[in-house]
């Protein structure tokens, strides 16, 4: 372990530097905005509350595509607009719609500035109280308050994080914040509201649900992979069911239910056509057939877990980790060509489902972090020691193999904690590929950094869109074969990111395998 | 060191859950209320009530609501112009958004029609972009009972491929080559074809339409563009006279629109429209905007008593309406 002592130092001069650094992030996002905005989500979260007042609750019609989470915050915020007399959204600008079938999309409601800070406002506050869950974490394992202060600072000026709370108001962040929530919690034993916290994660957005293995296998390693390990993991679904139950409440009693799982099963093809003519037998037997298997998986835990680690624990930790390895690697691989399988005969069969193509590739590469996950948690199983160091690095790794896969800037939030707190607390070597990741992957938002002003040029300068129409017009209008300027710009800016992201896995690959082997 | 970060953050979490999961369905029924009664000096006055909002109002004259609105989805007929479970749930959302303006409407298939066109106060909505055999028989000019009951005033609102063109079978489409409006409708190979430039109109419709593929000309005669027109001169949303009747298309296919930003825009549009009963002949007199906190009673400048079939319209939300309400200031 090595310390970044200038850093240290600095924080060591500052009287209260939690505060300030909290003070100083909080001021940056504060300024940005209500002035600069991604008017692609902002427009439609304006419409979203749309589909709401006209007394659609989320699901009676077109025009809400998420789980329930995101649609109840922006009910809070209409609600609270609403109490304070704030009614102007914005505006609709007809001149833009032409440009929201392109491929670089944009809506045609360019939001007010009231309305911009308004939804912003409570997602700064996530990116704060996900910094203070990152400095509790590290502080707790590691009791240094500069390393806590390091991990805080790397989340909370990481520019992807400030540009998708500040810039494009979207909620990935309030999924990351439930899930450190959920990792505080269960590191602490409490496990049904550990459970509860992360079923409200996984609700925000889908990621969290890769980690789902590591915090199985951090239960039963802590806890025993015995009855008692079983009792606590069962304690934690209750909690995880209990959380979802209320969650879904309104929505399980307008038979909804199913409707609000469309953003991820448009992923895989099923319509919304086949969603709605899921019926109540179809979901209590998919509701038996969980409870049974995870029953199954109970009993044969309680009953042979022991066994099994005492002769997992026989073995050789190299000769045991290259067999899992090796197995899981089979298992992966069968899954991937199944899946690819699936894929093209449903493509060549025209029938609903996922088709063979580009974007579908994600879903291999997702099938393949499922299996990576699966080994980080048997290695975390198989731990003879609960050994902060070790602890933390599997987490890490979970973390970062949730997306292995070139994404949208916003969907990498969901590793940075991880990436930020093994940086500051087991090597602060991270840090330096950390910031370089985060500076380039930001900068692939650039198309929408040049049009973020449109707000701004509309609502307070009270100029025409006329003025930045010639901007929207070179990023959205195909310049070569079809392509937008906006996509070709993303594509130059964009490998450059992601590899500076990968670099993050292969660093550690490179530096630490040899010894983590041993 | 207890977890006191982890139980904040799921406190408020909770709270915002709750507090927004009760807003957000807790607009079931519309909770606005408005009125409008003309005065001695011509103008009118008009109250509002409900959650603080932005609105507008227009008056218009010459409107004429038909007597009965019915809903055209007939499953048994082919319709490989759009998606059938599309047209369905379209239109049941337009049922509910009608509803909570204070419209009835009641669904219809291909057979109900034959009874329907027999009232010329009756009117009709299609999605289907193709007319039912049972009613009409390809030619625009013939003596079907679709042309008979248009010639005698019947009213259409029509979305999709140019009307008349296309007529459905249980078992086929068939194309006869034109329909109703000749020349006067944009072809395009493009999903959608936008306008941009505010109609006369505009100002007192407020309808934010913009897809203007399978639109009128907008300088067509007997009909008025109702929201925006294109650069090449074609209108996103028209209502025309044809035959003695009133037909009013939206261009494009609501139905079929999926742009995630606007279904719900265009569809309150759609709504909005309908319950003021615009015809080609409709006038705007007035219009106006303001914001509704609580409640309000406010005038309006201009003396609209000498206008007929006049029509108090007032449109609550932004951008999609939240609520709208015609009345009728006729007295007729």
């Amino acid at each position: 372990m090595t310390e970044h002592s200038a850093l240290a130092e600095k924080f060591d001069r500052m009287k209260h530097p939690f505060a300030v650094l909290m003070i100083i992030g909080l001021a940056i996002r504060l300024i940005i905005a209500p002035l600069f905005t991604f008017n692609i989500d902002l427009g439609y979260w304006a419409e979203v509350i749309d589909v709401f007042q006209n007394g659609f609750g989320l699901y009676g019609t077109a025009g809400y595509y998420y789980t329930p989470i995101w649609g109840y915050y922006l009910g809070s915020i209409a609600s609270f607009m609403e109490f304070f007399g704030i009614t102007d959204y914005g505006v609709f600008i007809p001149e833009l719609t032409r440009f929201v079938y392109s491929d670089f999309s944009v809506s045609s409601f360019v939001t007010s500035i009231e309305f911009n800070f308004l939804v912003k406002f409570p997602l700064i506050l996530v990116d704060a109280a996900t910094g203070w869950l990152i400095y509790h974490l590290v502080f707790k394992y590691s009791e240094n308050r500069n390393k806590a202060l390091l991990a805080f600072a790397l989340w909370f000026f990481c520019p992807i994080v400030i540009t998708e709370s500040t810039f494009h108001g979207t909620f990935d962040n309030m999924s990351v914040m439930l899930l450190l929530a959920s990792i505080v919690l269960m590191m602490d034993r409490r496990y049904t509201l550990a459970g509860a916290a992360f079923s409200a994660a996984a609700l925000t957005k889908f990621f969290p649900m890769f980690m789902i293995f590591f915090l199985v296998a951090y239960v039963l390693r802590k806890e025993g992979l015995d009855i008692r390990g079983v009792k606590c993991v069962l304690k934690a679904i209750a909690g995880a069911v209990g959380a979802f139950l209320l969650i879904y409440l309104p929505d399980i009693i307008r038979g909804d239910f199913w409707q609000s799982l469309f953003f991820i099963t448009s992923r895989i093809g099923i319509t919304r056509e086949t969603l709605a003519s899921i019926g109540p037998g179809t979901t209590i037997a998919i509701i038996a057939a969980i409870a049974i298997i995870i029953g199954i998986i109970a009993f044969v835990v309680a009953k042979y877990g022991n066994r099994f680690k005492e002769r997992m624990y026989a073995m050789d930790d190299r000769e045991r980790n290259l067999k899992a390895a090796k197995a899981l690697a089979i298992s992966a691989a069968a899954a991937i060509i199944l899946v690819a399988v699936v894929m093209v005969i449903r493509a060549l069969l025209k029938t609903e489902g996922p088709a063979f193509g580009g974007s579908e590739l994600v879903l291999l590469v997702s099938v393949f972090s499922i299996f990576l996950e699966i080994y980080l948690a048997f290695r975390l199983l198989m731990l003879k020691e609960m050994d902060t160091e070790k602890v933390f690095t599997i987490m890490f790794l979970s973390g970062i193999a949730i997306i292995l896969w070139t994404c949208a800037a916003s969907y990498t939030i969901v590793m940075i904690p991880f990436i930020c707190i093994y940086a500051a607390m087991i090597d602060n070597r991270f840090v330096k590929p950390f910031i370089i990741f985060s500076i380039l992957y930001a900068i692939t938002e650039i198309a929408s950094f040049l049009l973020s002003p449109t707000s701004m040029i509309i609502h307070i300068f009270d100029m025409d869109i006329s003025v930045i129409l010639p901007m929207y017009e070179l990023l959205a209008d195909p310049v070569i074969l079809g392509i937008s300027g906006a996509m070709i710009l993303t594509l130059l800016v964009g490998w450059p990111g992601y590899i500076s992201m990968l670099y993050i896995s292969f660093k550690w690959y490179r530096e630490y395998y040899e010894r983590w082997k041993a | 060191m207890k977890p006191i970060p982890a139980y904040i953050i799921i406190a408020v979490f909770a709270v915002i859950m709750v507090f927004g999961s009760i807003y957000v369905y807790n607009n079931e029924d519309g909770s606005y209320e408005a009125s409008a009664e003309i005065n001695g000096d011509g103008t009118v006055t008009y109250s509002l009530s409900g959650p603080d909002s932005v609105f507008t109002y227009s008056v218009f004259a010459n409107t004429k609501l038909p007597e009965k609105l019915f809903l055209y989805c007939d499953d048994s007929y082919k319709s490989d112009l759009n998606d059938r479970y599309t047209q369905r749930e379209f239109l049941t959302v337009l049922q509910q958004l009608l509803e909570r303006r204070g419209m009835a409407s009641e669904f219809a298939d291909a057979d109900d029609l034959v009874d329907i066109m027999g009232h010329s106060d009756y009117a009709v909505f299609f999605v289907s972009g193709a007319l039912p055999d049972t009613v009409y028989d390809g030619k625009a000019d013939g003596d079907s009972l679709f042309v008979r009951w248009l010639s005698e005033g019947g009213t259409v609102y029509w979305t999709g491929p140019e009307m008349g063109r296309y007529v459905s079978t249980q078992n086929s489409i068939i194309d006869y080559g034109t329909g109703f409006f000749g020349g006067d409708v944009l072809i395009s190979d493009e999903n959608y074809e936008f306008a941009h430039i505010e109609s006369d109109m505009f100002r007192y419709t407020q309808i934010r339409y913009d897809d203007c593929k399978y639109g009128l000309r907008a300088d067509r005669a007997d009909s008025q563009p109702l929201s925006y027109i294109s650069d090449g001169g074609y209108s996103s949303v028209s209502v025309a006279k044809v035959l003695g009747g009133n037909v009013t298309v939206f261009g494009g296919n609501l139905a079929t629109t999926n742009i995630v930003f606007q279904v719900l825009l265009d569809r309150t549009c759609c709504a909005d429209m309908l319950i003021c009963g615009l015809t080609y002949e409709s006038q705007g007199l007035d219009h106006g905007e303001g914001t509704v906190k609580g409640s309000l009673s406010a005038s309006t400048d201009v003396d609209v008593s000498s206008a007929s079939g006049r029509m108090f319209l007032i449109i609550v939300g932004n951008p999609a309406s939240n609520w709208s309400k015609a009345m009728d200031l006729s007295g007729e």
